[in-house]
């Protein structure tokens, strides 16, 4: 689903942030990526979620290569990822229902099914009373769960989420993991990046660790064995 | 995507607000260089219409020729132009109604002048005839020195030459016109584009193709142009309207002015006579317009809004294109 291939990322002219990325994810697996506050994260998912290209390197998104895509076949693709935004990225002056419905406007869905699914997952997601409230005057943790609902509402191939759980309180958080690995179960591919150890001890799920500019795949199942890199395909399918 | 409901909050821009407004100046001056443009067209061809079909035949008159004589030659030469073939009838206008005429140039005391006044003849011909001119003044000239046959084209043609002149000025100034209001509608649309860039972020990265998001530039744009069309062209209708009642009301200069105009017109033959009152006429807007220009011109809000959304969905397509 996910294969990088010696990927560098680079803001401009500047230093590289991250180089010699080579990892993949099979489909229907569960991530976490970890690693340091700025360590790059964030920028790791920008690359997945098409924000930005590779400096160098190649990346492949459910069988195309990034690099070859042209302009329009980029929203065909973006409708594939969800992405839940570590600053939400809500839209302010649209009402809860309206910006979960966003991605099933785009898509072109009929508004009657868009209304029955939005309600249905926002109820979900305990924001059943909120439908025509305004982002800004719900509280942090009631927009993170607005915008993991965003993200989640057309159950995107590869969902990414970018420290889902930083505003919300423990049970909350635990309540959207399972959100997570309810859709992971369905067949979604989930990443999620947190600085959260508690979290991810929590969860066995494998893991993506950000250390001196570079990326280590990591499974805690098989831990005693040690850490390696993913750069190997091979590794990456026994891991 | 409903044409209510829109993903970017526009209608909130300030510069959105303000672009009825410039639009509907912008078409207010459009629709009254429409209108003039349409106006002028409309008298151009009941100018020509007008003529078509009358010649006036001028007969010298020679001192040295009694007044029998005189008689004889005047009763030949419009033997001669009612026996040519497309001439439907031809009168003399009598001496008192060419001195009446000659007024207004030459004073009251116009019957007292030493000057001898050619005999004038009002022809009327068939408007789909071809008559020699040359050849009726050719054998006019044999019964009397120096007659003149006047068909009018050079004045005519002067005029209609003036006339389109004012056409093609008013095009230009539509043209103009029109070229400000894409440039005002490219400039608030990329003011809209800078203002918006976050939230058209997003919905690129939720998978918006470009066309989506052109889509919420070209409906706002088509409704603000709209309301400013309609406000723009109805405001033109009432000025105008009022510059023809104004100008009807005032009966005085612009009356007499188109009287004299008119008078002067029958020192020609007696079909230029209805010259001036197609004058009178032509300069009334309401009797100026036919149907298809009222058309024309209520349509005028709508072919703008067209064009503030074509322009709006080339601005952001080309302006994304470019960003990204």
């Amino acid at each position: 689903m996910v294969l990088f291939e010696d990927v560098a990322v680079r803001y401009g002219t500047g230093p590289s942030i991250l180089e010699n990325i080579s990892f993949s994810l099979a489909p229907g697996s569960f991530h976490f990526l970890v690693g340091a506050s700025g360590a790059g994260k964030s920028s790791l998912l920008k690359l997945l979620y098409l924000a930005m290209p590779p400096a160098v390197g190649l990346i492949d998104l459910f069988g195309r290569n990034v690099a070859t895509l042209r302009r329009q076949e980029l929203p065909a693709l973006r409708r594939r990822i969800g992405v839940v935004f570590q600053d939400f990225r809500l839209i302010q002056h649209l009402s809860a229902l309206d910006n979960v419905a966003l991605p099933l406007r785009i898509a072109g869905l009929r508004e009657a099914d868009i209304r029955k699914h939005v309600t249905e997952l926002l109820s979900w997601v305990g924001l059943a009373d909120h439908l025509q409230d305004l982002p800004a005057t719900l509280s942090g943790g009631q927009q993170q769960r607005l915008a993991i609902a965003r993200a989640v509402i057309s159950r995107p191939s590869l969902l990414l989420a970018d420290e889902p759980t930083g505003n919300v309180d423990d049970g909350i958080g635990l309540r959207l993991m399972y959100l997570f690995e309810e859709l992971n179960k369905m067949g979604t591919t989930v990443v999620v990046a947190t600085h959260n150890d508690h979290l991810v001890n929590r969860f066995n799920h494998r893991q993506l660790r950000i250390e001196h500019g570079t990326v280590r795949a990591f499974d805690p199942g098989v831990a005693q064995r040690g850490q390696r890199q993913y750069g190997n395909p091979a590794a990456n399918d026994a891991v | 995507m409903s044409w209510r409901r829109s993903d970017l909050p526009l209608r909130a821009d300030p510069a959105t607000r303000f672009l009825p407004w410039i639009l509907g100046f912008l078409v207010y001056l459009s629709a009254l260089m429409i209108g003039c443009g349409l106006m002028i067209e409309q008298m151009a061809e009941r100018w020509q219409a007008g003529l078509a079909g009358n010649l006036t035949v001028e007969l010298p008159i020679d001192p040295a020729i009694d007044a029998k004589t005189r008689g004889e030659r005047l009763n030949a030469a419009i033997d001669l132009i009612t026996a040519t073939p497309g001439i439907s009838s031809a009168s003399v206008l009598e001496q008192a109604e060419l001195e009446r005429l000659l007024r207004p140039w030459l004073g009251d005391n116009v019957d007292q002048l030493d000057v001898a006044l050619p005999t004038m003849i009002a022809v009327t011909t068939d408007p789909k005839a071809i008559i020699d001119l040359a050849d009726l003044q050719l054998r006019l000239s044999a019964i009397v020195a120096g007659s003149q046959v006047d068909n009018h084209g050079n004045w005519v043609d002067d005029a209609l030459h003036f006339l389109r002149t004012l056409q093609a000025l008013a095009a230009f100034l539509v043209v103009l016109v029109v070229a400000a209001a894409a440039a005002t509608v490219i400039f608030v649309t990329r003011t809209g584009l800078a203002v918006h860039q976050p939230v058209i972020e997003i919905l690129h990265l939720v998978g918006a193709q470009d066309r989506y998001i052109a889509r919420q530039f070209q409906v706002q744009s088509f409704r603000v142009s709209l309301i400013g069309g309609v406000i723009g062209t109805l405001l033109a209708v009432l000025t105008m309207g009022g510059l023809t009642l104004a100008l009807s009301h005032q009966g005085t200069a612009f009356a007499g002015a188109s009287q004299g105009i008119a008078e002067q017109a029958r020192i020609l033959p007696a079909a230029t006579d209805r010259l001036g009152r197609f004058l009178v006429q032509s300069l009334s807007f309401g009797s100026g317009l036919t149907p298809w220009h009222w058309v024309a011109m209520a349509a005028l809000p709508l072919v703008i809004a067209c064009l503030a959304m074509l322009t709006a969905r080339w601005t952001v397509l080309r302006s994304i294109h470019r960003a990204m």
